[in-house]
């Protein structure tokens, strides 16, 4: 079981690797069913893991047979143990929605196996430099993956998405030049250590920290490029908007979540509370930022992705209320923060993906991606409105889904910070309102108030009117719904498993969430939200949405806005 | 006061400069490569003044104290670094190649508008 960490890795690695020989070899057709299998082993291998994970006896590999100070290692912690399964589970179901269709050749499994073997490797590795190896690893798949319909946006997406991210992760290597410089070492263990040790004997001067603030910026530049939170995300929306529908899905998913992880990992390595508080407000500011831009969209994966930035931010906030604490009191929002933040990535993992393939299977069926243009698709794909409506419920925030669960909790662990605390609250509102929004391509065809736009009706999309979505798309689909649901039903488990796994200490309280004030709470922002969306569909609206919308940022300024955050954080820090 | 470490700096922010302000596809890939090589040789630059011998565990290195050897990490990173980046540049330029092929153009700003376009179709007018 030891080997478990390499194990995970070399899976898909090898699954990638009989992709290339069908490649070669058109004949021997092996692709899918080793990319199949590689995943299916991999989720065995972390399951039967799980108990050994959960007693705290964490299967590590130093690669090589090196010393673990020198050596590269491969630890499958608890957070290690959550990321695998997540990026394991939603590949799957991206998998099944790519294998129901015959438009992706083989090259298309190679680059789909690299990216989940270098998210793996990204996630267990302890090494600052084998991190920055396995970010470009799966960086490098996901830009041929966003460009693979070879559309010309689709290209220059995927252009922006790799220029912007490499600029970044150049800028990652300074980072890692300087601490290895000042500390020697690359290990994140050792790191720890390091700064501890520098802390406990030195309490008095805290202003002569081993590592220099800018080292750790630097790294965070690097990875908050692919977490994708302000002002980092401009690269997100294309992005994710343009790749095919299953890996939309696998990139809103599950890659941001990857970064961030790596983020948890380099934040508790530099254990500065200061450092850590200012993602209580980066949080802040993305959830919003996120939320308000999603209203105002038109095309329904932008809007998604939008939304992937504003969910990011409620679970950046949580770290950052999580870390905030730490050292200080042992405050119950100081532990509950870093579980909070875990199983909000966790949930929206499985609602994000649960939408991003049914609105797929939508522009697919309707053969039109933009909200105003389609409508009445309820009637023609029930079984999809069933999983639209689950993940929709759940991102608003409506119980029983586990997103109803998470955002409590995230709510919970930011409340001592007032002001976090009301901004997460009207971008829930926004969440609200823009699901509302989506949803009108699911109903009935009406008269919308100054919009002349061809509206594609049941009707119109020829003799399949009511098409066969096939068992593998409903498996893709119906998965991460039961997920959904089953998390949000049993909170209770769910929260001390998570917290277990992170390393906080659980609270009594919020094993159950479902409490009458948190109902109200979420019927208060379901019906302000429902208010909003009102307001959204009135000719002013519609007027301020186009406003909104149009100002599109350059990619030029998006970069120059990339080193603008950078001076503007080190300021900070200062 | 050395002269290296400052044109190294000089060159990794000229790269940035030009990936963030050519508005050529072409042009920005060619800053990201600069920009790659100043770090690699910052890199290099750092680990070469660690020591003044060869780190070959053999013959003359033999009796040595560890601090007069140089430090062969850094040079054993950048092997991967240059790799990463020469992956980066080719898939970089074969993007920009597809996109001068589908919009007939280099110019960052000029593509944006096209794809904007293809992707969402104005709305009719009121």
């Amino acid at each position: 079981m030891t080997q478990a960490p390499v194990v995970l890795v070399l899976l898909p690695l090898v699954a990638a690797l009989c992709a290339l020989i069908e490649k070669a070899l058109p004949r021997v057709r092996i692709a899918r069913v080793s990319a199949l299998l590689g995943i299916l082993a991999g989720v065995a291998v972390t399951l039967l893991a799980f108990p050994l994970v959960r007693s705290g006896v964490y299967p590590t590999l130093v690669v090589g047979g090196f010393d673990s100070v020198v050596g590269i290692s491969l630890t499958l912690d608890g957070v290690g143990w959550i990321g695998s399964v997540i990026v394991l589970v939603i590949c799957l179901s991206g998998l099944l929605y790519v294998l129901s269709e015959e438009q992706y050749d083989a090259l298309f499994y190679f680059f789909y196996m690299m990216m989940v073997s270098g998210m793996e490797g990204a996630i267990l590795t302890r090494d600052l430099f084998n991190l920055f190896v396995f970010l470009e690893i799966f960086g490098i798949a996901a830009y041929v993956l966003v460009a693979y319909s070879r559309a010309g946006y689709a290209l220059l997406a995927g252009y922006k998405y790799l220029v912007m991210s490499s600029l970044a992760m150049s800028l990652f290597l300074l980072g890692v030049l300087l601490i290895y410089r000042s500390t020697g070492t690359l290990s994140l263990d050792r790191l720890a250590e390091v700064m501890k040790g520098a802390a406990d004997t030195n309490p008095a001067r805290p202003s002569s920290p081993p590592v220099p603030g800018v080292a750790f910026l630097l790294l965070i530049v690097g990875i908050g490029t692919r977490t994708a939170f302000v002002p980092y995300h401009t690269w997100l929306p294309e992005a994710h908007a343009s790749a095919p529908h299953p890996v939309s899905a696998v990139l809103s998913g599950v890659m941001i979540k990857v970064a961030f992880i790596a983020l948890f990992r380099l934040l508790t390595a530099a254990g500065d509370p200061h450092l850590a508080r200012l993602f209580l407000w980066i949080g802040a500011a993305t959830a919003l930022f996120g939320v308000g831009a999603a209203l105002a969209q038109i095309d329904m994966k932008r809007l998604l992705a939008f939304h992937s930035v504003s969910q990011m931010g409620y679970i950046l906030a949580a770290l950052g209320a999580a870390t905030l604490f730490s050292g200080l009191s042992g405050s119950t929002a100081s532990t509950g923060g870093a579980a909070a933040s875990f199983l909000h990535a966790t949930s929206h993992a499985l609602f994000k993906s649960l939408l991003f393939l049914t609105i797929g299977l939508v522009i697919t069926h309707a053969g039109a991606r933009t909200v105003t243009a389609v409508h009445g698709m309820g009637s023609v794909l029930p079984l999809v409105l069933v999983a639209f409506s689950v993940g929709a419920l759940a991102i608003a925030g409506v119980p029983p889904m586990n997103g109803f669960v998470s955002k409590k909790l995230v709510m919970y662990s930011v409340k001592t910070m007032p002001v976090v605390y009301r901004v997460l609250w009207i971008a829930g509102i926004g969440t609200v309102a823009s699901f509302l929004k989506l949803s009108a391509v699911f109903r009935k065809a009406h008269s919308t108030p100054g919009v002349g736009v061809t509206r594609i009706a049941p009707g119109d999309t020829g003799p399949e009117l009511r098409p066969r979505i096939g068992l593998l798309k409903s498996a893709a689909i119906m998965l991460p719904a039961l997920l959904c649901v089953v998390m949000g039903l049993f909170p209770g488990p769910l929260y001390r498993t998570v917290s277990g796994m992170v390393g906080a200490t659980v609270t009594a309280g919020l094993a159950n969430v479902y409490t009458v004030s948190a109902l109200l709470d979420t019927a208060v922002v379901v019906a302000l939200g429902a208010l909003l969306y009102a307001g959204v569909r009135t000719r002013t609206g519609y007027r301020v949405a186009a406003v909104l919308r149009s100002p599109r940022i350059g990619f030029n300024a998006a970069l120059s806005l990339m080193l603008a955050g950078f001076l503007l954080f080190a300021a900070y820090l200062m | 006061m050395e002269l290296s470490p400052i044109l190294i700096v000089i060159l990794t922010l000229t790269g940035i400069w030009g990936t963030i302000a050519c508005r050529n596809l072409i042009k920005k890939v060619i800053g990201l490569g600069i920009v790659n090589s100043g770090v690699v040789m910052l890199f290099v630059y750092v680990g070469s003044r660690s020591g003044s011998h060869a780190p070959i565990l053999i013959g003359q290195t033999a009796g040595l104290d560890a601090s007069q050897i140089v430090d062969p990490l850094p040079q054993a990173l950048m092997l991967t670094a240059i790799v990463v980046g020469v992956a980066l540049t080719s898939l970089a330029l074969v993007l920009a190649y597809g996109i001068h092929a589908t919009y007939g153009t280099l110019d960052i700003r000029e593509a944006e508008r096209r794809a904007k376009e293809q992707l969402e179709p104005e709305e009719p007018a009121q």
